[in-house]
């Protein structure tokens, strides 16, 4: 494809891979999207263990098939960074396989029960969309329109999260009091997914300049609790955080500050749980290692 | 490894869309791929793959793609212009 010189950055402008794109903007669109990817590939290692376990058919079905999505999800994305930063398919494998395991918080820590990945679904996958819906109007186009398929997945991943914690909250007390746990456990992580607030975070500032993200960190939380805090309640839950409040004159809410510290050395790359699922994806590869090179010897033969 | 780009037609008779991208060593692998990432949860009737390297793009600006841009000659008056004649 020709070069040409493309939109000026400015609101509303919208680039692809072949505009001549400015240095500073294609490395923040492609550090960006790379942890993006990293998240959809990793977070699926760890989905993919608790398919077995699902407690019936239907919840098996239900949770395969949203994996299987988050893996479709991490290879739109591969593809949309290799266009962005001219690294092949087999650079971002090697990056993966044996790269720093840098990817959201939320994948860092250990799965205890099936209400965790029920939780999971509902929590983090419901505070996914609130940040994916503002970016399928990203200023990178390829980004944005992989987007718009992704949002809509991650709509069935909220949904079936929800109805597989309602199922188990309506199992027995039992189950709801490991809801609960879960919960409990999972409400920092959730808040903390969002990232700091704005003042804190420079490149958060860069990224808006660039229009590659569109809202601040803080307003995409405010908005998750806006839409989570009632959905919990109805579900018979209780919120444990002593901060939580809403303040009807500045209409936002108030709630514990989640441990940033914490947040920030897991993002560096920092996790058992990371080099645990970093080690099965290279098993896996080497295990399969066989139907790959089939495929290319195939590929070869047919366009010799 | 080559890219493919993947159109979809969602009902019989639809216009083929693109939506989205592939790498494959080859077609029918690409088919594959495009089935599951692009037909497996929304409706799809036909599915194409044509190689990256196969699409040509039209290198001109978008003053030159969409020149003319004013078409009003195009929105006749059509059954309004017979009626103002009856009220005058
Ligand atoms: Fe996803
Ligand atoms: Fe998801």
């Amino acid at each position: 494809m020709t070069l040409s010189t493309g939109p000026k950055i400015e609101q509303g402008a919208s680039f692809e891979p072949w505009h001549d794109l400015d240095d500073d903007y294609r490395s923040a669109a492609g550090r960006m999207i790379e942890f993006h990817m990293m998240s959809e590939i990793f977070g699926p290692v760890q989905e993919f263990r608790w398919v077995p376990k699902a407690p019936s058919l239907e919840a098996k079905l239900i949770y395969a098939a949203k994996s299987q999505d988050e893996i479709g999800h991490g290879l739109m994305l591969m593809r949309v960074c290799q266009d962005l930063t001219g690294k092949t398919r087999a650079q971002y494998v090697e990056q993966i396989l044996d790269g720093p395991p840098r990817f959201m918080n939320i994948f860092h820590y250990p799965w205890d029960s099936w209400a965790d990945p029920a939780m999971v679904s509902w929590l983090i996958d419901g505070a996914e969309i609130e940040r994916q819906a503002t970016l399928t109007r990203s200023s990178y186009g390829p980004y944005a329109r992989a987007m718009r398929k992704i949002v809509k997945e991650e709509g069935f991943h909220h949904h079936c999260g929800r109805y597989l914690i309602s199922r188990m909250i309506n199992a027995g007390p039992a189950q709801k009091r490991e809801v609960q746990d879960s919960l409990d456990r999972w409400w920092p992580r959730a808040l903390a997914m969002f990232g700091p607030p704005d003042a804190q975070s420079t490149h958060g500032a860069t990224l808006m300049s660039f229009g590659l993200k569109l809202a601040g960190n803080e307003d995409l939380r405010q908005s998750w609790l806006t839409k989570f805090t009632p959905q919990i309640h109805a579900m018979g839950l209780e919120i444990r955080d002593e901060e939580l409040g809403f303040d009807d004159e500045t209409g936002r809410w108030s709630y514990t500050m989640p441990d940033w510290e914490e947040f920030r050395s897991l993002l560096r790359g920092g996790s058992p749980m990371g080099e645990d699922l970093q080690r099965e994806l290279r098993d896996s590869r080497r295990a399969n290692s066989w139907l790959l090179a089939d495929a290319d010897a195939d590929a070869d033969a047919a366009y010799a | 490894m080559r890219i493919f780009e993947v159109f979809r037609q969602k009902t019989p008779g639809d216009q083929f869309v693109h939506v989205g991208e592939v790498e494959a060593p080859a077609s029918d692998a690409a088919l594959l791929a495009a089935k599951e990432h692009f037909a497996r949860r929304e409706v799809c009737s036909a599915l194409w793959v044509v190689d990256r390297a196969d699409v040509h793009a039209a290198y001109w600006d978008v003053e030159v793609l969409s020149a003319g841009r004013s078409k009003t000659y195009r929105r006749s008056a059509g059954l309004k212009a017979g009626r103002e004649n009856i009220l005058d």
